[in-house]
């Protein structure tokens, strides 16, 4: 049983005038795999160094499965964690990183021996046993510190952004590894910490964003990515980015209009004048992801007439499967859209684009809340 | 890039300074195998006219010399002094480098200052203390104020700074106690400043001769610099025993220096401090 449970954590450095994590509440089911994502300094690390026992809690309960661990030392709170910078040990071996851990909790040798060779087959460290840090790649490095982690049959899992050290073509490797690993390992729940969202939304069951020490919101990759709660939710997942428009609700006689002064005005679909009616003559951001955005010529896109909006492309950059362009509106407004690979987009072509408005969202300017939910 | 006149001129001014340094040492050991007027002579022979063991006999049996106490002393001294220094330094820059607790910057700038106040300001209030204590004329009196270095501690707390803050983590989550971390993970990794520690503090406290020579009244209570005094009596500087003992002297720093060389460079010159 590895549930963990976070209830109402918080911490608060000694010289700091803000809590760094506040009224933090989670519950982690057994082997779920749940990642802690958010831009730098929001607390994901923090939390997670608190789940081992590395930061003393200011407040709050944190219990590993029915235990309450707070003033439980890390070692004996049943978990392993991977260090962001892997935290090999530089003089020792693969073998001996490995059964350091065992050897220190007592365990006879024929049982390291046993246990070592067994992680090392499974993550194909074989070859590596004798070799110091030093003589290994990025890639080796992360696989030993996975093996001296599991070894140990941890019931939590942690890890610190494991593969930001990693190149590009590695980092997807990796990835793919840490998630089947996490279906071989059945009863270890795994918590990972990432500032990466492609990471969040390929690898975790649950991901919990996190912004200035707060949880926004916890939900599955699907739902974050289709109903994010806020507008920081709604920014932060997804690549490229979610763009936002500064927009005036208006009623006229045949409906209800975004107006974003100098640039567009656009007829907000009906099943959703509802719930913005109560906004009228006052600012919303109105949030479209890159793919909702087509030239106005695109089949099978129904234009409404006038909900259109001219722009020029500033940057264009084919990835082959897709085509990403920023463009420019007059007023200079900047937003980038993503386009099949085959339109033909240059720099400096003028565009007329259309907005799916039934997948966009609209935030209250002031809360920044998702009114269309 | 160097052009091949201005190299020449660069070896030829390094030969030169390395000659002028190399020669008195050179000329010491020549001198060693020489019979006690064939030093005096003038004009002086660079090579033995008749080459000769007698010094170094010499200085182990001539009247009043107690070389092998004096040797043994200085080596004790030393070794004991090292040991102290390394294992004391390690300890206090391992806490100063990696535990968080109050005052702790202060504590470090104090023990820093130390290094300012010159030894020979603290000579007098050494042997008076050490009068009271009775250790006058004894090893441990010899030995005491070196036992802990601040310029140890500050070298190796610029080494433990260097070693990311996650090994000792990974340790503690590990299980290991805060002495097996500082002792199989940290103390290994900050060797090569350890050893750089080890040759300066031993060829500092080997050459040692002012403290030694004030806190020792005994013949055999002598180290060796002191001791070597013997050789310049009332009646005369006995030059070839001077030079074959002065050979003998030098030959364990020598030793340590060639076995660690590569350490003391590559440390001093990384922690950017010199020795």
């Amino acid at each position: 049983m590895a549930k963990v449970t976070l209830k109402n954590i918080k911490k608060k450095y000694p010289k700091a005038e803000n809590y760094t994590v506040d009224n933090f509440n989670l519950d982690i089911e057994d082997h779920e795999f749940m990642i802690f994502v958010g831009p730098s300094g929001c607390g994901k690390s923090t939390v997670l160094r608190m789940i081992a026992g590395l930061e003393t809690i200011t407040d709050g309960e944190l219990m590993i499965g029915d235990k309450l661990v707070n003033n439980l030392p890390g070692a004996k709170r049943s978990i392993a964690m991977v260090f962001q910078n892997y935290a090999l040990y530089p003089h020792m071996t693969v073998r001996q990183n490995m059964s350091f851990s065992l050897e220190m909790n007592g365990m006879d040798k024929d049982e390291i021996i046993k246990k070592v060779e067994a992680a090392a087959l499974k993550l194909d460290l074989g070859d590596l046993l004798d070799r110091k840090p030093s003589e290994m790649s990025g890639g080796q490095c992360q696989r030993v510190a996975i093996g001296r982690a599991i070894v140990r049959d941890p019931k939590v899992f942690l890890m610190d952004e494991p593969l930001s050290n990693l190149d590009a073509k590695l980092r997807v490797k990796m990835r793919a590894e840490i998630s089947k690993l996490h279906t071989a390992l059945d009863t270890t729940t795994f918590i990972y910490v990432t500032h990466d969202q492609v990471e969040a939304m390929t690898m975790g069951t649950r991901i919990a964003v996190m912004h200035a020490g707060i949880i926004q919101q916890c939900d599955s990759p699907e739902v974050l990515y289709d109903s994010p709660i806020n507008k920081f939710v709604a920014g932060f997942i997804g690549s490229p980015a979610m763009n936002f428009f500064d927009c005036v609700v208006k009623k006229e006689d045949n409906g209800i209009y975004l107006e974003m002064e100098n640039c567009f005005k656009i007829k907000v679909p009906e099943d959703r004048e509802e719930k913005i009616i109560s906004y009228k003559e006052k600012h919303v951001w109105l949030g479209i992801r890159p793919q909702h955005i087509y030239p106005d010529d695109t089949k099978d896109i129904e234009v409404v007439p006038g909900n259109t909006l001219k722009a020029k492309a500033v940057v264009v950059e084919p990835l082959g499967s897709e085509k990403f362009v920023l463009f420019e509106t007059k007023s200079g407004f900047e937003f980038t859209a993503r386009f099949d690979p085959r339109v033909s987009v240059k720099k400096c072509d003028e565009f007329n684009l259309t907005f799916d408005l039934s997948l966009s969202h609209i935030f209250d300017s002031a809360s920044e809340l998702n009114i269309t939910l | 890039m160097l052009t091949r006149t201005q190299k020449v001129i660069i070896y030829l001014t390094l030969s030169i300074a390395a000659f002028l340094m190399v020669f008195p040492f050179l000329w010491s050991i020549i001198s060693s195998f020489k019979f006690a007027h064939e030093i005096m002579a003038i004009p002086p022979t660079f090579w033995p006219e008749n080459f000769t063991l007698t010094n170094y006999y010499q200085v182990f049996n001539s009247q009043g010399s107690q070389f092998g106490n004096w040797y043994k002393n200085s080596l004790i001294c030393s070794s004991l002094v090292t040991a102290s220094v390394c294992f004391f330094s390690a300890l206090a820059g391992y806490s100063l480098a990696k535990f968080e607790y109050p005052h702790k910057e202060k504590i470090f700038y104090t023990i820093l200052s130390t290094m300012m106040v010159p030894m020979q300001m603290l000579i007098i209030p050494w042997y008076i203390m050490f009068t009271h204590l009775k250790l006058n004329d004894t090893l441990i009196g010899i030995m005491l104020p070196g036992l802990i270095s601040a310029f140890g501690i500050f070298l190796l707390r610029q080494a433990f700074e260097r070693i990311p803050n996650s090994l000792v983590e990974a340790a503690r989550l590990d299980g290991a106690s805060e002495f097996t971390i500082f002792r199989r993970i940290m103390f290994p990794l900050i060797k090569p400043s350890v050893a750089a520690l080890g040759i300066i503090t031993f060829v500092g406290n080997w050459d040692a001769f002012l403290w030694p020579m004030i806190i020792t009244d005994s013949s055999h209570m002598k180290t060796l610099p002191v001791g070597l005094q013997a050789f310049a009596g009332q009646f005369g500087v006995e030059f070839h025993l001077i030079m074959a003992a002065a050979n003998l002297v030098v030959i364990p720093s020598i030793i340590i220096f060639i076995v660690f060389q590569k350490h003391i460079i590559g440390s001093i010159a990384s922690s950017g401090v010199k020795g």
